[in-house]
């Protein structure tokens, strides 16, 4: 769900999405997408990149005619502000205005208030980067998840361990968000599943900097574990890597895409060797590696994180439902979303089916080596092994 | 009811007729969330507005609120998967929405009742502190607490009942309630207090329990706001009762003026309408063939800058201390003018009586063990060069300052120190040597609020307290707008609504022309004639002190030199040389030099 990146351009960027949005004219044949999105606020660094990356292939699309080639897509992007209320009463307004779908924010307050509207409109919907689950269950049947979900990275993370050869695991909790609360517990549910063991389950709180308490609980563990797992991100995960480091522990660390930004690989030492997942790495020749250029030759900037790929792909995922639904009648558009089985996209393939609207889509396993990223493996996880979300 | 109330009202019920003439969803939300913030930002007025205290911490209430209220109001089969922890009490039961949402605001008024206990002993910018651990505490408790919260994850399916008549109902009854607590005795009381704390306590009033007690009334409402925000969103978690919605607030309430409900209202108005416009201009438009380009993140410029410019132009906010029926020219509100006896033991008889008083600042002693004695029906005049410790004296006698050695007592009974609440109950009242108004209170209030603080055997009337000192025509001006000898007059009028025994009066005729002091003597003198009043004046004034006064007490260097009849004094060489600095001794005949009454400038 998070990545930070301090500068994000958001100012700049904000503009181009609105008014590159607005194009196509509406028609009796059009789909009219309603992006109620966060361009200001704390949600700005992970919504913005979404919308542009959607922004590339609703220009895509309709230069073939629209989605399946023949709905004309209208995006109509509207900036909630990070705002829970905001997002309900825009949600409303998008879907007066003629909706077809709904885009809603990425952090589970927003994307509910604004779902629960949506749901009784009877209007598919998807949020940017929202990885909890469980929102399908507090939403309903018209709510999909987008991004790559906490528990999918939390299993792919725990597989990767024990294929590593790694047993005894240490998890670094903070209950102040679902993402650093329960990411590391889906980690060590699979990881206990797959034959591992838990040794100790350790908390901290954002921005503490001195993680002295639990580096001293880990050094003077019996057994010793040999990975420890965190979706802590900045500025908590580099102070405690160092601090971990500093006090001898030599045990992998893997964390999840947090700590996708160029902070984590620029820590030097310390973070040789960090495995991390995230929604998508552009290996050369891949097309998740063509979206990547199309990006920077678009908004003239590189791209620097997954969040745009996705934004792209559920543009494509959409496009795909209604040519299968024929229209964009709500009910339609929603079988045919769950539907979805094995449709190409930049960041791989992407399936809806059976998953209860949390789709199987490609995680890119990473590791830290001499300062920059590298790729170790993309994979879908297989459904039976993803647990229950909190 | 009066008219600025009425149209308060007649807004809120607007606005819910509004929704419904245009009948569009979005709309509706728009107006039922606006009208809840109406809710919120009156309840944080009833605290800030009367007590003068910022608060960061009320958003807490709205979410324990929030939290009860779902708890309270949801289907069991729900609240059992979302809380599976919940004790029986609360997971078994599924009230009306109603219901839930009053037994939670009860619910939190009083945990705001006992918190506000604790809060109300704390002054000024420790108060604000105090209200930001406040904060920060509940956050994490409601974080933490997965007993009866989720923890950081959102609660939702609360059902959605809210609608914007509905919502238009609770704005308007709360705007009732925050209007009717201003005007209540403590709402009164917390606003004196609001004004000047020293002279609140020097005239009687429990500047802790009118906090207290705002407190518990604004938590009430908070959390009443909370219940209502989560019945019409329908999902929330702890992140939704933190800094944004703190800040949200209180600038909706500076920018209308924080003393004022109507300041409130007006304030969540105008922020509401401002961003309105704005976040439908933020994505860009075309108007007659200019294309104005998307500039997302206005409605956060437009919010800033219109704080700042009411922080430039007017820092009181848009209504400052005055509701809309201070500008109509409908009737105005007066506080309650009449106040019953009622039974009161206080001392009937004796002294002010100081004894053996010594008081030292570090090395410094400012009164050496001083004695004097304060009858009823006597004016006691006390002079002295400046620095000669006459208002530290005042200060110990009154009860504001603490001493070293010695009592105070009145009648057999002896006084607590630095208690000036307790001097006033037991009948002393006392004015400062710089005016102490209850500013931007009537010249009716100043007096009602000292007459509701302190009970008296005797029925008692604003009117009968302001025609005392010739200030009954002036009965609804604003303190601060009067002129300086009717400040000072007001002053007293303010010691007299207490119903004293005794009145010590700093300085009173400091800075008034001649026709103001001969004013104010003739006042001064007519009660103790009348009302027997003891009365005790320092002053610079001599002739004045010396025609009124029946005895003088002299403080020369910390320590009473004399106590005498004005015609002895007059003739005491050494009050001579403590005023001149030498002894007017002519030399050939040794005379007593005799004093010369004239104003000593010192």
């Amino acid at each position: 769900m998070k990545l930070f990146q301090k500068n994000n351009r958001a100012a700049a960027a904000l503009a181009t999405v609105a008014m590159i949005g607005t194009p196509a004219l509406a028609q009796d044949n059009d789909l009219k997408i309603g992006f109620a999105v966060s361009l200001t606020g704390y949600l700005a660094p992970y919504d913005t990149p979404t919308v542009e990356g959607a922004q590339i292939a609703i220009k895509e699309l309709n230069e073939n005619g629209g989605a399946a080639g023949q709905f004309a897509i209208e995006a109509m992007v509207r900036d909630v502000r990070s705002d829970t209320v905001q997002t309900s009463i825009v949600v409303q307004e998008l879907i007066d205005a003629g909706a077809d779908v709904i885009v809603l924010p990425c952090d589970d307050d927003p994307a509910i208030a604004g779902g629960l509207v949506a749901q009784d409109a009877g209007i598919p919907m998807f949020s940017t980067c929202a990885t909890n689950a469980s929102l399908t269950a507090a939403i309903g049947d018209f709510y999909f998840v987008n991004y790559v979900a906490d528990i999918v990275q939390g299993a792919t993370l725990a597989q990767f361990a024990r294929e590593e050869g790694l047993s005894n695991a240490y998890l670094l909790v903070s209950p102040e968000t679902t993402y650093t609360g329960n990411l590391p517990l889906y980690f060590g549910e699979v990881f206990e599943t797959l034959g591992g063991s838990v040794v100790d389950t350790g908390t901290y709180s954002f921005g503490q900097q001195d993680f002295s308490a639990e580096v001293t609980q880990i050094a003077s563990l019996n057994p010793q574990p040999d990975v420890i797992m965190t979706s802590a991100y900045e500025p908590d995960f580099p102070a405690f890597l160092r601090q971990l480091r500093a006090a001898g522990v030599t045990a992998a660390v893997y964390g999840s895409d947090g700590i996708d930004s160029p902070t984590t690989s620029g820590l030097g030492d310390v973070s040789e060797g960090v495995v991390f997942t995230n929604a998508g790495f552009p290996v050369e020749g891949t097309r998740l590696a063509a979206f990547f250029d199309a990006y920077a030759a678009h908004y003239d900037r590189p791209l620097s994180n997954s969040f745009a790929a996705t934004g792209y792909d559920m543009m494509l995922v959409i496009s795909e439902a209604i040519r299968v639904a024929g229209g964009t009648d709500g009910a339609a558009l929603r079988d045919a979303i769950a539907n979805t089985d094995g449709l190409e996209v930049s960041t791989g393939e992407i399936s809806y089916l059976d998953r209860n609207r949390v789709p199987a889509r490609s995680v890119s396993l990473n590791r830290i080596t001499g300062g920059a990223i590298t790729h170790v493996d993309t994979r879908v996880i297989a459904s039976d092994l993803l647990p229950e979300s909190k | 009811m009066r008219g600025g109330l009425v149209i308060l009202a007649l807004l809120c019920l607007g606005a819910a007729g509004l929704a419904a003439i245009v009948g569009a969803p979005a709309v509706a939300n728009t107006i039922s969330y606006f009208l809840i913030v109406v809710v919120l930002v009156t309840g944080l007025g009833i605290y800030v507005g009367n007590t003068g205290i910022v608060s960061f911490g009320h958003p807490s209430f709205m979410g324990i609120g929030a939290y009860l209220t779902a708890i309270l109001v949801m289907p069991d089969a729900r609240k059992g998967a979302l809380f599976p922890n919940l004790p029986d009490v609360l997971a078994g039961i599924s009230l009306h929405p109603l219901v839930g949402l009053l037994v939670a605001a009860v619910f939190v008024g009083l945990v705001g009742l006992i918190l506000g206990m604790a809060l109300s002993r704390l002054n000024g910018a420790s108060a604000t502190i105090a209200t930001l651990g406040v904060l920060i505490v509940v956050h994490s408790l409601m974080v933490g607490g997965t007993t009866f919260t989720r923890g950081a994850q959102a609660v939702y399916g609360v059902p959605k009942v809210v609608t914007p008549f509905y919502a238009a109902l609770a704005a308007t009854a709360v705007i009732i309630l925050a209007n009717w607590f201003k005007f209540s005795k403590w709402g009164l009381l917390a606003r004196a207090g609001r004004e000047d704390e020293a002279a609140a306590s020097a005239s009687g009033i429990s500047i802790f329990l009118s906090r207290t007690l705002a407190f518990s009334v604004s938590t009430f409402v908070m959390a009443l706001g909370g219940g209502l925000f989560a019945l019409q969103i329908g999902v929330f978690s702890p992140s939704e009762f933190y800094f944004g919605i703190t800040f949200s607030l209180l600038a909706m309430l500076i920018v209308g003026g924080a003393n004022s409900t109507t300041g409130a209202v007006s304030g969540a108005l105008l922020i509401t309408l401002l961003t309105e416009v704005l976040r439908r201009v933020e994505p860009g438009f075309e108007l007659g063939g200019i294309s104005v380009p998307a500039l997302f993140g206005l409605t956060t410029i437009g919010t800033s800058l219109a704080l700042i410019a009411t922080l430039y132009l007017r820092p009181e906010g848009l209504f400052g201390a005055s509701e809309l029926d201070d500008v109509l020219p409908f009737k105005k509100h007066r506080v309650a003018q009449t106040y019953p006896a009622s039974e009161v033991t206080k001392a009937t008889e004796g002294a002010l009586a100081v004894r053996n008083l010594t008081k030292t600042y570090g090395g410094v002693t400012a009164v050496s063990d001083a004695t004097l004695e304060l009858k009823r029906g006597e004016i006691l005049g006390l002079i002295g060069p400046n620095g000669s410790g006459k208002s530290t004296f005042l200060s110990c006698a009154s009860g504001v300052q603490r001493f070293d050695r010695g009592e105070v007592a009145i009648g057999d009974k002896t006084m607590p120190q630095a208690k000036p609440n307790a001097f006033a109950h037991a009948g002393v009242g006392r004015t400062f040597q710089n005016i102490r108004l209850f500013g931007r209170l009537s010249v009716e209030e100043n007096v009602a609020a000292a007459m509701a603080a302190v009970p008296s055997n005797r029925a008692r009337q604003v009117h009968e307290v302001l025609a005392r000192v010739n200030l009954e025509d002036l009965a609804t001006r604003t303190a601060d707008t009067l002129s300086y000898g009717q400040q000072r007059r007001l002053e007293i009028a303010r010691a007299l609504a207490i119903d004293p025994a005794f009145l010590l009066l700093d300085e009173p005729a400091a800075g008034m022309n001649d026709t103001e002091t001969a004013e104010l003597a003739g006042i001064i003198a007519s009660l103790r004639n009348i009302e027997g009043l003891g009365i005790l004046i320092v002053d610079h004034d001599l002739p004045m002190i010396l025609k009124l006064s029946d005895r003088i007490a002299v403080l020369n260097e910390g320590r009473l030199i004399a106590v005498e009849t004005p015609e002895e004094i007059k003739r005491n060489p050494e009050v001579a040389q403590a005023y001149f600095g030498e002894r007017r001794n002519t030399g050939a005949d040794n005379q007593t030099p005799e004093f010369q009454p004239t104003t000593v400038e010192t």
